[in-house]
């Protein structure tokens, strides 16, 4: 038999030779990585729901009465320019008229000679502006425009969401972190247990003659197949899950074909080193 | 210098095992090749320490191994496969691979060598049927008797034509038959020119009467 026959045959004989072993680290990587793609699949669902409903954010800026309509024009035009400003629209005294009437179901202000409701603009916003940073800055910014009256916007909302953004994508970090510290831990447990195995056979191919490199890679491959195939595994049964999942109105967002090569990939490095690790723990 | 007539020197070797305990205090040996040493020493007088010292397994204090004219060092791995590519060993350290077929265990040498399949077979069935072992070519190693061991890491010792034989306490625990056989096979493998180091308990083995004799007295050989 050649060296690379060897490898392959000792290869397959970890694997298969104790077959409930092998069963029991597929299935602990499994879990692991299972619970790892739900803590990514909801954070990117997440964070789409959450850029959508920041997405919604207007603010209101309503206009000063002493503000001829002439000058309406003007004041739009200055907000414009502004930096993140991004669509604007103006609702006249009429428009609010209607809108409140549409509201309240009624006409409140029948009888009366005057419309007393103010103008106002409503404004939306570049994605780059949705902090609550940068919207109280400019919300600052435009009270100094001239013929400013009053401004409208949900900025402590604002900032309760980022704040449970910020603690979401900690925990999600952290938990992402244990997973793959766990997932590593397990690769090495695993092959260090395959290895004490056939410690025998080890030591005496190692007084034999057999080099590190020899000895070493049916390990490392075992390593990189119970790693690699558990996190394969493990978005199949992720993709297949959300089929029958449904979240009401929220759509449940799955990383690209890329990200998800690279996240195999990065399983099989994972199992790569956790494979050496556990076998040169064993020699 | 290592004498390159030498196929193991040991120059002025001191070693302690772990728990500071004086093995080797200036041990001197010198196995040139084709030549047969046989070293007795009671349990206890370092007979494993020496086979753990040539093949790299452990590092002197002070003095070198010369293995074939090249320095051993311990934790050079690479280099000391190499090395122990060229050596048979049997008993002791050297244990047939229990979990492995006969015939896997007489084949494991020959995984390192480039040669072809077909040459290496002829090997592994010739060194079954030198040593009496044809008929026991798909038996586990672990399910052998003593004896039996014995000849298949001799055949595993041999079947790569390893220019220098270990070989510890080779008739320990035998008798009748196999322990003659073995000594039959011991004393073949003399005659064939191969260079063997015996480390054996018994001052009575005179198995192969053309060995040089040396006793492991206080750390050295008298």
């Amino acid at each position: 038999m050649s060296p690379l026959g060897y490898i392959i045959k000792r290869f397959f004989g970890n694997l298969w030779e104790h077959p409930l072993a092998s069963l029991g680290s597929f299935l602990s990587l499994f879990l692991l990585y299972l619970l790892f793609d739900l803590a990514w699949v909801s954070s990117l669902t997440a964070t789409k729901y959450y850029d959508q409903k920041i997405s919604e954010l207007e603010i209101e800026v309503f206009l000063n009465d002493e503000v001829a309509d002439s000058v309406v024009p003007v004041v739009m035009e200055a907000v414009a320019s502004m930096d993140g400003v991004g669509e604007m629209e103006l609702v006249s005294r009429e428009a609010a008229r209607s809108y409140l009437g549409n509201l309240m179901g009624v006409d409140l202000l029948e009888g009366l000679d005057i419309n007393p409701l103010p103008r106002s603009l409503v404004i939306s916003f570049t994605p780059d502006y949705l902090t609550s940073a940068r919207l109280d800055a400019l919300a600052d910014d435009l009270r100094r425009i001239k013929g400013v009256d009053e401004i409208l916007f949900p900025g402590n909302w604002l900032e309760k969401a980022e704040y449970f953004k910020k603690l979401i994508r900690d925990f999600l970090l952290l938990l992402g972190a244990l997973i793959l510290i766990a997932v590593v831990l397990n690769s090495v447990h695993s092959v260090i247990l395959s290895a004490r195995t056939r410690l025998e056979e080890l030591v005496q191919l190692q007084l034999l003659g057999a080099g590190p490199v020899f000895l070493t890679i049916p390990f490392i491959l075992e390593g990189v197949f119970y790693s690699l195939t558990a996190a394969a595994v493990a978005w199949l049964v992720t993709q297949n899950a959300a089929r029958i999942l449904t979240l009401g109105e929220v759509a449940v967002i799955f990383p690209g074909v890329t990200e998800i090569v690279y996240f195999c990939l990065a399983a099989a490095i994972i199992g790569l080193l956790g494979g050496y690790m556990g076998v040169r723990r064993s020699l | 210098m290592p004498g390159s007539k030498a196929a193991l020197e040991l120059v002025e070797v001191v070693y302690a095992d772990i728990h500071g305990r004086k093995i080797f205090d200036g041990l001197n040996l010198n196995l040139n090749y084709g030549t047969t040493t046989i070293i007795f020493g009671p349990t206890g007088s370092g007979k494993t320490s020496l086979t753990e010292l040539i093949i790299g397994a452990e590092s002197p204090e002070s003095g070198q191994v010369f293995l074939f004219g090249q320095k051993v060092k311990a934790g050079r791995l690479v280099r000391l496969a190499g090395l122990r590519r060229k050596i048979g060993g049997v008993g002791g350290i050297f244990t047939p691979i229990s979990n492995l077929k006969v015939k896997d265990n007489i084949a494991a040498p020959l995984l390192f060598r480039r040669e072809s399949n077909f040459y290496k077979r002829n090997k592994i069935e010739k060194a079954l049927l030198d040593f009496g072992l044809k008929s026991r070519g798909d038996d586990l190693a672990g399910n052998l008797s003593q004896g039996e061991k014995i000849l298949v890491m001799l055949a595993r010792a041999t079947v790569a034509d390893q220019p220098l034989l270990l070989i510890d306490e080779p008739l320990a625990g035998l008798d009748g038959k196999i322990r003659e056989k073995v000594a039959e096979r011991l004393r073949r493998l003399a005659l064939g020119g191969h260079s063997m180091l015996i480390l054996t308990a018994s001052e009575n083995e005179s198995f192969i009467p053309e060995a040089r004799r040396f006793r492991l007295e206080e750390g050295k050989l008298a």
